[in-house]
């Protein structure tokens, strides 16, 4: 009888022999049947400011309990996580911590949402999945930062349970994918449309990195194809990049890049462009009718606030988002 | 009668020795083995509690 099997999480589908792992290396064949390696078994757990995922039309001001298990589904080459995101789970140190427990734990630290971030959420799905159910049922939203590299089927699976979700658009050529992330472009972007479909607040992240990704040209194509395909609302961050893991050999960086990469995609149509990682003051929010300055932010700090019912204060102005 | 006492002699003070020797040698031995099946044991347990099923897999034949 074959005791092969094939993991439909994500597109890198791996096809396992008994006793081998995925990719991902979560995720193990055991007498002819798949398991999760690092179900209830976080290595990361933090409370952090919702602004640091970053999600920054998502219940500003709030904090968001935060976890991570070892693995990634990708192997970026400047992964700012490396240390777990590429590592085994056995090689990590890890807490036991259930589903309940990580929603008795988010409800007694005040956090308004639970977060799945730091590595790849979708190697941990199952008790990403279960925590999310449990959450919900507490009236906890649930959030993540994910690098979209996940099939259709499991996405729409978890939306039912998803409020918002960050995606790392790495860049918009297959190549930087290929080279750069040992992936593929296309899965990424069929992710973007499934969850814009479904109906979960999108939040888009590029990081911007100097000879590799930089270019205008590929930046204006990105923004177009957003506007196009998920609608002007969506905010876009640039975030600057500091030398990590193998890509130590190049700069931080520049500010007039960031600058560059905000002005192209606001000229190409999105109304909420934002740089992170550098203080700036496009760290902050503007309404797109009247200009003026609706939420200050100072790092991951809410400074102010002047959006009420979802509205500019001033003009009166819809702006897209979850407020509260 | 030299001989056989001092024979005699010679089992109490070495013999004796010996035979204890022997049975500790033999109480480490098997308390290894026998220590090294519980251990293995509670490891394997361990790391069926840690297995949950995986979601969104199929067969390949």
């Amino acid at each position: 009888m074959a005791k092969t099997v094939q993991c439909e999480l994500c597109p890198n589908g791996c096809v396992l022999e008994e006793g081998r792992r995925s990719r991902c290396r979560t995720r193990m064949n055991k007498d002819g049947s798949l398991y999760s390696l690092v179900y209830g078994k976080p290595c990361a757990v933090h409370v952090d400011p919702i602004e640091k995922k970053p999600f920054f039309h998502f219940l500003p001001g709030t904090t968001a309990f935060s976890i991570a298990t070892a693995g990634c589904v990708l192997s970026c080459k400047f992964c700012q996580n490396w240390q777990i995101s590429q590592a085994s789970p056995e090689d990590t140190d890890t807490y036991d911590m259930p589903p309940d427990k990580v929603v008795r734990q988010a409800i007694a630290h005040k956090c308004r949402s639970v977060t799945y971030t730091y590595t790849e959420p979708t190697v941990f799905y199952e008790y990403m999945y279960d925590t999310a159910v449990l959450a919900k049922k507490q009236g906890i939203k649930n959030t993540m930062h994910s690098c979209g590299y996940i099939n259709e089927k499991p996405l729409r699976h978890l939306s039912n349970y998803l409020d918002a979700a960050d995606i790392d658009l790495k860049a918009f050529t297959e190549d930087f994918y290929d080279r750069i992330c040992g992936g593929s472009l296309k899965p990424v972007l069929n992710a973007l449309v499934t969850l814009k479909q479904e109906g979960v607040w999108l939040e888009i992240t590029n990081l911007v990195i100097s000879t590799l990704n930089d270019d205008m040209k590929n930046i204006r194509e990105m923004s177009r194809w957003i506007v196009k395909n998920l609608g002007s609302d969506v905010p876009l961050h640039f975030s600057r990049f500091f030398p990590h893991y193998k890509l130590t050999n190049l700069p931080p960086t520049p500010l007039e890049t960031l600058t560059d990469a905000r002005k192209t995609a606001m000229d190409a149509g999105l109304k909420f462009v934002y740089i992170g990682n550098i203080r700036h003051e496009a760290e902050n929010t503007f309404c797109p009718q009247c200009r003026k300055l609706l939420i200050e932010r100072i790092g991951y700090v809410v400074k102010q606030n002047h959006i009420a019912n979802g509205k500019c204060r001033f003009c009166g102005t819809a702006i897209s988002g979850i407020w509260g | 009668m030299e001989s056989a006492g001092s024979a005699a002699l010679l089992f109490r003070e070495y013999g004796g020795n010996i035979m204890m020797r022997r049975r500790i040698f033999l109480r480490i031995l098997l308390a290894g083995f026998f220590g090294l099946f519980a251990k293995t044991t509670r490891a394997e347990k361990k790391a069926d509690t840690n297995l949950t099923m995986a979601m969104f897999w199929k067969k390949v034949d």
